[in-house]
């Protein structure tokens, strides 16, 4: 669909020839990206609905799992990402580790804001409620308000530099939940069930068919995050070069 | 139960898709526009220029 709306995009006549080569070189990569993404999500959407196995209790409702699951799990990933990108930026004060932390938070929240609706699209069924204030859901409520916060602090402090140093500690600080959330349904009697995959103490307890539709579904939204990146860092960094280009003509007086 | 929650496993997927692919048009669309803004800015330095930078 809009693949095409970004990759469509040349360089243009007036940027030199090695940054319109550099700039050829990465729509290449990522038209390759974006082709292995949607060939996964093909495979991961037979995986779902074909070869894995219907849930004996709540049926076929219990597919949202895949999508629910895959998602929370790049969310942390996201996350993790500006987790450590705001680290690498405060420690070398260097725009590139932000670009990414910026980037990689946007995803993040639009990932963490789709998992949060699949489960409660899941729980209604299930449960009886769309929503509940068990630990599992409220650490997660937290983690959605802590990165929409992280974007309006970058959208509403207008110097730049001060914006990224307060955003990269709140970067930091708001990693902290996504331990808290994986361990909440250990920690706490929740609504929520406890891991039935990434348990820390012993092996998956869904059988293998599940398991792998499972990693299937991940991978795929694996590739699909990362192609998200690559072209929002690429935003973050044209958006860079036309401030430096809107500074360098108020320096010439136009 | 089998089938009859099927609308929910319906509208999930199709949010799901629906908005991923709707934040991807929304990223490709600011991509594309700020090229243009930065194809401008780069053909107004390119006249602001005086003829004695070299170029």
């Amino acid at each position: 669909m809009d693949k095409q709306l970004v990759l469509q995009e040349t360089a243009p006549p007036s940027v030199g020839p090695r940054v319109a080569a550099t700039q050829l070189r990465e729509d290449r990569a990522l038209r390759l990206l974006l082709g292995l993404a949607a060939i996964a999500m093909v495979v991961a959407l037979y995986a779902i609905f074909v070869y894995a196995p219907t849930e004996r209790v709540m049926g076929h409702v219990q597919r949202i799992f895949y999508v629910h699951v895959s998602l929370a799990w790049l969310s942390y990933l996201a996350f993790f990402v500006v987790f450590a990108c705001s680290v690498g930026y405060l420690w070398r004060r260097d725009e590139r580790w932000d670009a990414v932390a910026r980037a990689s938070a946007e995803i993040g929240v639009v990932f963490t804001t789709l998992f949060i609706l699949s489960g409660a699209l899941w729980g209604r069924p299930v449960w009886g409620t769309w929503w509940t204030w068990d630990a599992r859901l409220t650490t997660t409520a937290l983690l959605w308000f802590l990165y929409v916060a992280y974007l309006m602090l970058r959208a509403y402090v207008p110097d730049t530099a001060r914006a990224a140093r307060y955003a990269a500690v709140l970067g930091i600080v708001g990693f902290l939940d996504v331990p808290i959330i994986h361990m909440s349904v250990v920690w706490w009697r929740t609504l929520h069930p406890e891991p039935t995959v990434a348990r820390l103490d012993s092996g998956p307890a869904a059988p293998p068919e599940m398991v792998i539709t499972l990693v299937l579904a991940s991978l795929a939204f694996g590739l699909l995050y990362l192609a998200l990146l690559i072209v929002r860092v690429r935003l973050e960094r044209l958006r860079d070069e036309v401030r430096q280009l809107e500074q360098a003509l108020s320096l010439r007086g136009e | 139960m089998q089938l009859q929650n099927l609308p929910y496993l319906f509208v999930a997927y199709t949010l799901v898709w629906l908005v991923l692919f709707g934040y991807l048009f929304v990223i490709a669309a600011q991509v594309r526009a700020v090229r243009r803004d930065l194809d401008q800015l780069r053909a107004q330095l390119a006249a602001a220029r005086p003829p004695h930078d070299g170029d």
